[in-house]
């Protein structure tokens, strides 16, 4: 405790911090006045009718209650209900078994007719899972959607869920087609650019470290940690778009709250759940064949400076058939055959819930497995999961989460990799070579070929020595004892530990792949690695809130607490090379070239938080919330926030406030209108995935000619170094439309993001390279809609659609640091002032020369290394000379594309005609490019790999008009350099899920109910692009959007459930 | 109400004055080590050397490509990619990969922080117990410090360790060479007589070679300053204390039958540059891990890198003498220096057999480095004692290093040393002692009998005093081509005499520039009027 400063710093910032707060509390004593004031209460009779909305038949035994629960009453068999309501612009809340709950504002009148419609349809009028816990979706203030009903979803993992079920609300974007690997997520536009900026996930109140940053050994792969859960426990799953202050310094990406299933009554419930499914084959990128591929290989090898003497030796030239090498290489070999097959899913889970007075439990066993698209790929899960509530003494009750989950993968590498991933190897292998030897006798045998003399492996051997695998095992605890001191007040305390282990095995076989060069060291043929990581983290959360209706108008719901995070990460890798046998597979053994490397990070995090939510008369709702939050990861000289303690604290205030008109007597004489709400918020939250360990200098130790240590500096000490600071402005306005067939849901917001992340060189003098400096700002201005119809409403027949749109700009606003380019895949993306994260730039092109006058005529040259020029010649590609100067070089560089998408969302449709239930929901992405890396290795042209059927139209002779240029090798002028032609529109609408569900009408004592259906996914995809499949996310990182790295695409696949209540 | 109210604002602040207590954000790593926690014990100080002594791995690229690739005696080849043409043109952007200053101040600052935490006063049987570990650092430090100062012009001083990215920001006074010499004495001086702390070998490596010892350095730095007396003291001290020697036993010899030279040779100089030859004092040991670079052993393996027709020449227009009646065209000393890629080893190589085409040169010293760049050793402390004796007006010593070799026989044979350059009281010339009976001269070493030579390679005395100097000083540079071809001191010391000679009204920067100019063929008169100007000499950082 020593070197405390006792310095609190007020800026511009914090001041506004300290009026919000003075403005909740000039609001918090105004309530505690009104009480006096509205103390002589008038009440208002009410009578009204409740019937269905398409029969007109009046329901009986309907609940009618006011919202704030102070009068209720039940329908007769008349369908008549009277009330004696506190407030003539109360808000009724009606609802009556098999239909869906109904809010019906009172408006002033004495008397209503409040219509309901069947539960087949989805509701505005539910329960939201917030911060604080459930929600009147009426009664929010900020824009959070929710969703609970997760029955039929075939994804894996939670993110999986988030496309079809939110839709434009979030730009969720599924990694890839390997099962669990779950989806790139990004609420309101990209909040960051070197930072992370995936939202924050919160389990059962718990924030989750999500690992977004760590790499798995096993290449296009990403370890996901919301594998962990199974989907059939996820009770609901809340979207937070804004009014995410709580969560401070961790919300600026918004958040993400999974609630997981818990016991609500004491009658024992068990669910049988058994889902079995079928996954395709993906689309692959068309090659070429034997014969086209040869034809290729011949002209490209006329390219090298080989000898017709050494080119006589080439054997797949030489036709002669008693050649010994003959039958090796005069095939045609399909090499997609050796790589995929048809997957093969099944899940299991079995759930028993129920209890006494004492204690309620919900207990469930899963397992999911499936076979991969990828032959010998697999994934496993078992997972077991305990949700107890206790009722300890009168006045304490103990809340116990247990969750166990084990996972269990063989992988393989992906994505293009030219020496170990099968899938890219299937593409770019010579059709014409044998996957299997031959004998002398010119037998076919099963074992198989090695790498050939073209350097390219063989896709079949590698997936059958290979030995990649990952296990991980998943445990965490949460204890949340709850103390009810009076009525309104509730102390409570959340403990939560968790531990996440992972171990992954890595084993690129011998022969099988060709030899990899390591500058410096030589050739490694096979190669072992090897990655444990541990995360665990203890999360303790403590809560003081307080609940107060003070009369009938007046209610407060305040709460405030801290929070503490320690999480240590840890990461051991070790990689050795060239044991020399393909049975030798254990480090060290006799691997050479030991090569060790790990990560431990510990990071502690405290918050303190307060939230306030006033509603007034069930018409004016204002919360107010405010986080101070300190980090390890902070400097303690912070240019935000306030200095206390020798920390420096970021504050995070936000206030958001909504007004329900329709509950407003005028709008009675809106009868269109139902539901009329207007929400507006401002709130500032922050980004704290900075790197651990900044604000100290630092030493870390290297080897030291193999056998010595020595310890160097490595880090110098930034206290400067902050959170990234984003505050954000939200216009929303829910609405339900003629007799609420028609909800709407709109929103509009404008953030900007200051104290970016970016790269520093350091002066020359410090001895080391960069830093992290919190330096630039961008902005995101964007809306999303929600739209639901109820289009047919029939006695047996009902019809719903839905649509929604999403919609941002991003831009960046300032960089000290200038313009720059990041590198990926080959290609380059731009950061920079007045334009979206992500730019693609490179170069123009305008066609093919035809002829070789066309070429001259240009006038277009290269400048090659040693300061002499090459001019372009026929079958080269014609570059955009933007610069004018007849050179082509980096300054004709321009944004050839943006992977920002203009609108994305989904379209839904669900119809049910009696037990029967079909729906189909469509998603679509408009106005994004991609990057297609994939084909930009298989359209180059430079080398002896096989390209696509595309290069068959390949420039070969003067004259030819095309617009693929001349197979060249080495590609001398830069023909398949980052240009446009790689770029491409990725715009898409697909039909993601095909529904049709039945249930079984069978009911008795020892059967509630059963539920079979049948689901098929990406039924279809209508799209321009050339790829696989236009949906993937190769990694979460901003910059790397739309670059399709050639990972295994999305395919259809189709499943077939049943779900039995018992 | 009211009691709610102060209930809860009670606990809110008592909660932030629970959690604020320093542990709650305290964070410790098991694989980094803070400023508080590292540095300050003995066994710190060990590691940091370490730790230094990998960052200087980095600097061996870096030393001799630059100075050899900007000199007249390494060239570029078809194969060499754009980070060495930009050296070998004077091109050198900011992004070349060989070339990085931070790399030089990296070195400076680990070694400033472990200066800062030695304590030379703690005191052990009557030893200073970390002195010796000072020194060591402190000759590191030096001889990096004089690396940016004459690669970069300028070196920004400073001798406390940099450790956060405020003090990185300040700016810190920029020394040129001769500023900076001055600096680095008054650092040296006093810890000339203490020797280096042993840390005894690491793996097969012998860490005694890891420092420049002080003397050497301060020879250096005098003889950059042109204080030649102080200089001639300092590389003398360092010869007579640690009994340095131009050894006859690494001389490489034709073999020689009834008086003939045969085809046949014995390549003993080779030896010279063995791992532990007694006649390395400093080299940088080259990384052996698997992802470090090190990159001279591939460039001269993939030709990127390859000796100049100049430097080939110069081997070959020398004349080995065996005695009157019999001599031979080239300098023995070629044969080590350049070599044959695909010679299983040095004494099978005949030069009638080669075709270089197919089979070209490669820098055979690199190879014989063993992966250990030499930095200081006998040849380049001899030429260095003869550059700065000769500018004490003793042309005569001054060839004698070369020709006939500084033993008690030759300093006091009037016919090498003549009577006008004896000098009782010049300690500096004091060769008395048995220790120094087997040395030999320079060349003789490449060239046969060379001192018996009154035919080939002579000295008369010029017309004046100061023409003899000059002429000296040329063959003194000459040799520096022949002996040290290739170690990386070609262009400093090229640029040291250049100039010394500007100052001195004795010629212009043509002494380094046409030599270099000639290199580039096809385009030296554009290299020539660069380098006219010492401006360009100096890489622009920025």
């Amino acid at each position: 405790m020593k070197n405390y400063k006792y310095r609190v710093r007020m800026n511009g910032f914090t001041k506004s911090i300290s009026t919000m707060l003075f403005i909740v509390f000039c609001m918090t004593t105004q309530v505690l006045t009104a009480e006096s004031i509205d103390a002589k209460t008038t009440e208002h009779s009410l009578s009204g009718l409740v019937r269905d909305a398409h029969t007109k038949l009046p329901i009986n035994a309907a609940q009618v209650k006011t919202l704030n629960g102070d009068a209720s009453a039940t329908t007769n068999e008349l369908g008549v209900f009277k009330l004696k309501v506190s407030s003539s612009t109360a808000l009724l809340n009606v609802s009556a078994f098999d239909y869906n709950v109904r809010e019906f504002p009172v408006q002033g009148r004495d008397s209503v007719v409040i219509e309901l419609y069947s539960d087949v349809f989805g509701n505005y009028y539910k329960m939201i899972e917030g911060p604080e816990g459930p929600v009147d979706n009426i009664v929010t203030t900020n824009s959070i959607k929710g969703v609970t009903d997760l029955n039929h979803t075939t994804a894996v993992t939670a993110d999986e869920a988030l496309q079809t079920e939110f839709g434009g609300n979030v730009r969720a974007i599924n990694r890839s087609g390997i099962s669990g690997m779950g989806a790139s997520l990004f609420i309101r536009g990209l909040n960051s650019v070197n930072a992370n900026a995936q939202p924050l996930f919160v389990i059962d109140g718990v924030i989750w470290n999500n690992l977004y940053d760590v790499a798995s050994i096993h290449k296009g792969f990403f370890s996901n940690p919301l594998d962990n859960i199974d989907v059939n426990d996820i009770e609901s799953i809340s979207l937070m778009k804004d009014g995410t202050s709580l969560y401070g310094s961790k919300a600026a990406n918004g958040v993400i709250l999974i609630k997981t299933k818990r016991a609500t009554s004491t009658v024992t419930k068990i669910n049988l759940n058994i889902v079995t499914g079928m996954i395709t084959t993906p689309k692959i990128l068309p090659v070429m064949n034997s014969a086209g591929y040869k034809t290729y290989v011949t002209n490209i090898i006329g390219t090298t400076s080989l000898t017709n003497s050494e080119i006589s030796q080439i054997p797949f030239l030489n036709d002669n058939p008693a050649r010994s090498t003959y039958n090796l290489y005069h095939n045609n070999t399909n090499w997609s055959d050796q790589v995929y097959q048809s997957g093969v899913s099944k899940s299991y889970s079995i759930n028993v819930n129920g209890g006494d007075e004492k204690a309620l439990y919900y207990l469930t066993l899963g397992y999911t497995g499936n076979s991969g698209v990828v032959k010998t790929t697999d994934f496993q899960r078992y997972n077991l999961r305990l949700n107890a509530d206790i009722n300890l003494f009168p006045k304490v009750s103990l809340g116990v989460n247990v969750g166990f989950s084990r996972i269990d993968r063989k992988l393989v590498d992906d994505g293009v990799d030219s020496y170990t991933s099968p899938t890219w190897l299937s593409l770019t292998k010579a059709p014409f070579i044998s996957p299997y030897t031959f004998t002398s006798l010119g037998v076919k045998t099963s074992e198989y070929t090695y790498a050939d003399i073209l350097g390219i492996g063989n896709p079949g051997g590698i997936i059958n020595y290979s030995n990649n695998t990952l296990k991980q095992n998943s445990f965490n605890i949460t204890l949340k004892p709850v103390f009810k001191v009076t009525p309104s007040i509730l102390i409570s305390e959340q403990f939560d530990y968790s531990l996440n282990k992972s171990n992954e095995d890595y084993y690129r076989p011998l022969f099988f792949t060709y030899p990899i060069y390591m500058t410096g060291l030589g050739y490694s043929s096979n190669e072992r690695e090897s990655q444990v990581s541990r995360n665990n983290s203890v999360f303790s959360d403590t809560r003081i809130n307080y609940v107060k209706q003070f009369n009938s108008t007046n209610h407060l719901n305040v709460f405030l607490g801290t929070r503490y995070i320690n999480n240590y990460y840890e990461s051991d890798y070790v990689e050795g090379h060239n044991s020399g046998s393909n049975s030798s597979v254990n480090l060290p053994g006799s691997f050479t070239y030991l090569k060790t490397d790990g990560i431990n990070n510990l990071t502690k995090s405290i918050s303190n938080y307060a939230n306030a939510d006033y509603n007034y008369n069930n018409r004016y709702f204002l919360n107010a919330a405010v986080s101070m939050d300190a980090s390890s990861r902070f400097g303690n000289q912070t240019s935000g926030g306030f200095s206390l303690f020798g920390h420096s604290w970021g504050v995070f205030p936000s206030v958001n406030g909504s007004w329900l008109i329709s509950s407003e007597k005028f709008m009675k004489y809106i009868s269109a209108v139902n539901l009329l709400k207007f929400r507006a918020g401002y709130g500032i939250t922050g980004n704290d995935d900075i790197r651990d360990y900044q604000t100290q200098a630092y030493f870390s130790s290297l080897r030291f000619k193999s056998v010595g240590n020595g310890v160097i500096l490595t880090n110098l000490a930034n206290p400067q170094i902050q959170w990234e600071t984003t505050g954000r402005v939200n216009l929303g306005m829910d609405m339900g439309l003629l007799n609420d067939r028609l909800a709407l849901s709109l929103d509009v917001y404008s953030s900007n993001t200051s104290n970016l992340l970016t790269l520093r060189q350091f002066q020359d003098v410090a001895g080391l390279e960069a830093y992290w400096s919190n330096e630039g700002k961008l902005s995101n201005k964007g809306a999303e809609i929600t739209l639901n119809a109820k289009l047919i409403n029939l006695k047996n027949l009902h019809w719903e659609f839905g649509l929604s749109f999403g919609h941002y700009v991003n831009k960046i606003t300032e960089l000290p640091n200038g313009n720059y380019t990041t590198q990926v895949y080959g290609g380059e993306v731009l950061t920079s002032v007045g334009n979206p994260a992500g730019m693609f730039y490179g170069y123009k092109t305008l066609g093919v020369f035809a002829t070789e006058a066309q070429a001259t005529a240009s006038k277009l040259k290269i400048q090659n290394n040693d300061g002499t020029y090459t001019s372009f010649g026929a079958g080269d590609v014609i570059f955009e000379d933007a610069h004018n100067d007849g050179v082509i070089d980096a300054k004709d560089k321009q944004i050839i594309g943006n992977p920002n998408p203009i609108l994305y969302g989904t379209i839904s449709n669900k119809f049910s005609y009696k037990k029967l239930t079909l729906s189909a929901l469509f998603t679509y992405s408009y106005g994004n490019d991609v990057y297609n890396y994939q084909r930009s290795q298989l359209e180059a042209g430079t080398d002896f790999s096989n390209q696509s059927t595309t290069m068959l139209t390949r420039w070969v002779t003067e004259g030819q008009v095309t617009t693929q240029p001349k197979a060249v090798y080495g590609d001398p002028m830069g023909n398949a350099r980052f240009s446009d032609r790689w770029i491409e529109d990725g715009s898409y609408i697909r039909l993601k899920t095909l529904m049709l569900s039945y249930n079984i009408p069978i009911k008795n004592n020892f059967i509630e109910g059963i539920n079979i259906w049948v689901s098929a996914n990406n039924v279809f995809t209508l799209t321009k692009y050339l790829g696989g499949d236009p949906e993937f996310s190769t990694q979460n990182s901003v910059l790397f959007q739309g670059v399709d790295a050639g990972l295994i695409p999305l395919s259809k696949s189709y499943y077939v459930g049943l779900k039995f209540n018992l | 109400m009211k009691k709610i109210c102060n209930l809860l604002i009670c606990l809110f602040i008592s909660s932030i004055f629970l959690v604020s207590c320093n542990d709650m954000l305290g964070v410790d790593s098991k694989r980094l080590l803070t400023e508080q926690e590292y540095g300050h014990t003995p066994n710190d100080v060990l590691f940091s050397t370490f730790g230094v002594l990998s960052q200087m791995q980095k600097l061996a690229d870096s030393y001799v490509l630059l100075g050899e690739l900007r000199g007249d005696l390494l060239n570029v080849s078809e194969t060499s990619d754009l980070s060495l043409r930009e050296i070998n043109d004077f091109a050198i952007s900011p992004t070349n990969s060989y070339v990085n200053i931070k790399n030089y101040y990296a070195v400076i600052n680990n070694c400033n922080y472990i200066l800062q935490n030695l304590d030379s006063t703690v005191v052990v049987k009557g030893e200073k117990l970390q002195l010796g570990q000072m020194a060591a650092i402190k000759s590191i430090r030096a001889w990096t410090y004089m690396q940016i100062a004459l690669n970069f012009k300028t070196a920004k001083y400073y001798d406390k360790a940099i450790l956060t990215v405020e003090d990185s920001k300040k700016s810190y006074p920029e020394l040129d060479i001769t500023a900076l010499a001055d600096v680095l004495i008054a650092d040296l001086e006093p810890l000339k007589n203490v020797p280096f702390q042993d840390l005894g070998a690491v793996g097969s490596y012998n860490t005694t070679y890891s420092y420049f010892p002080i003397s050497f350095l301060l020879g250096d730095l005098y003889l950059w300053k042109g204080e030649y007396e102080k200089a001639a003291i300092e590389y003398h001290d360092f010869m007579f204390k640690f009994g340095i020697l131009i050894y006859g036993g690494y001389s490489s010899a034709w073999v020689v039958t009834n008086n003939t030279i045969t085809k046949d040779a014995y390549y003993n100089w080779l030896n010279s540059f063995a791992p532990f030859s007694s006649e390395i004092s400093t080299t940088i040991t080259c990384p052996t891990e698997y992802g470090q670079k090190f990159a001279l052993d591939s460039l001269n393996y993939q030709h990127e890198i390859i000796p100049s027709t100049q430097a080939i020449k110069n081997w070959e227009n020398q004349t080995y003498y065996l005695n009157e009646a019999s001599s031979a065209q080239g300098d023995l000393r070629q044969i080590g220096s350049v070599g044959w890629r695909y010679s299983a080893n040095s004494s099978s190589l005949n030069s009638t057999t080669t075709d270089l085409t197919t089979n070209p040169y490669i820098i055979y010293k690199y190879r014989i480095y063993n992966q250990n760049v030499v930095i200081y050793r006998n040849s380049l402390l001899y030429l260095r004692y003869a550059e700065a004796v000769n500018r004490l007006n003793k042309p005569a010593l001054a060839f004698a290093v070369l020709k006939y070799g500084l033993n008690p026989t030759n300093m006091s044979n009037p016919k090498v040393i003549p009577a006008k350059e004896k000098d009782a009281a010049a300690t500096y010339m004091n060769f008395n002692d048995t220790k120094f009976t087997n040395n030999v001269g320079i060349r003789m070493r490449g060239l046969g009998a060379c001192d018996k030579d009154t035919t080939f390679y002579t000295f008369h005395a010029q017309k004046s005093l100061r023409d003899s100097v000059l002429y000296v000083e040329d063959l003194i540079q000459k040799e520096l081509a022949l002996e040290t071809a290739f170690e990386g001191n070609r262009f400093t010391d090229l640029m040291r005499i250049t100039l010394r000679r500007i100052k001195n009204g004795e010629g212009d920067a043509s002494y380094l520039a046409d030599p270099i100019a000639a290199k580039h063929v096809g385009n030296e008169s554009y290299i020539r009027t660069l380098l006219m100007n010492p401006e360009n000499w100096y890489i622009k950082n920025k």
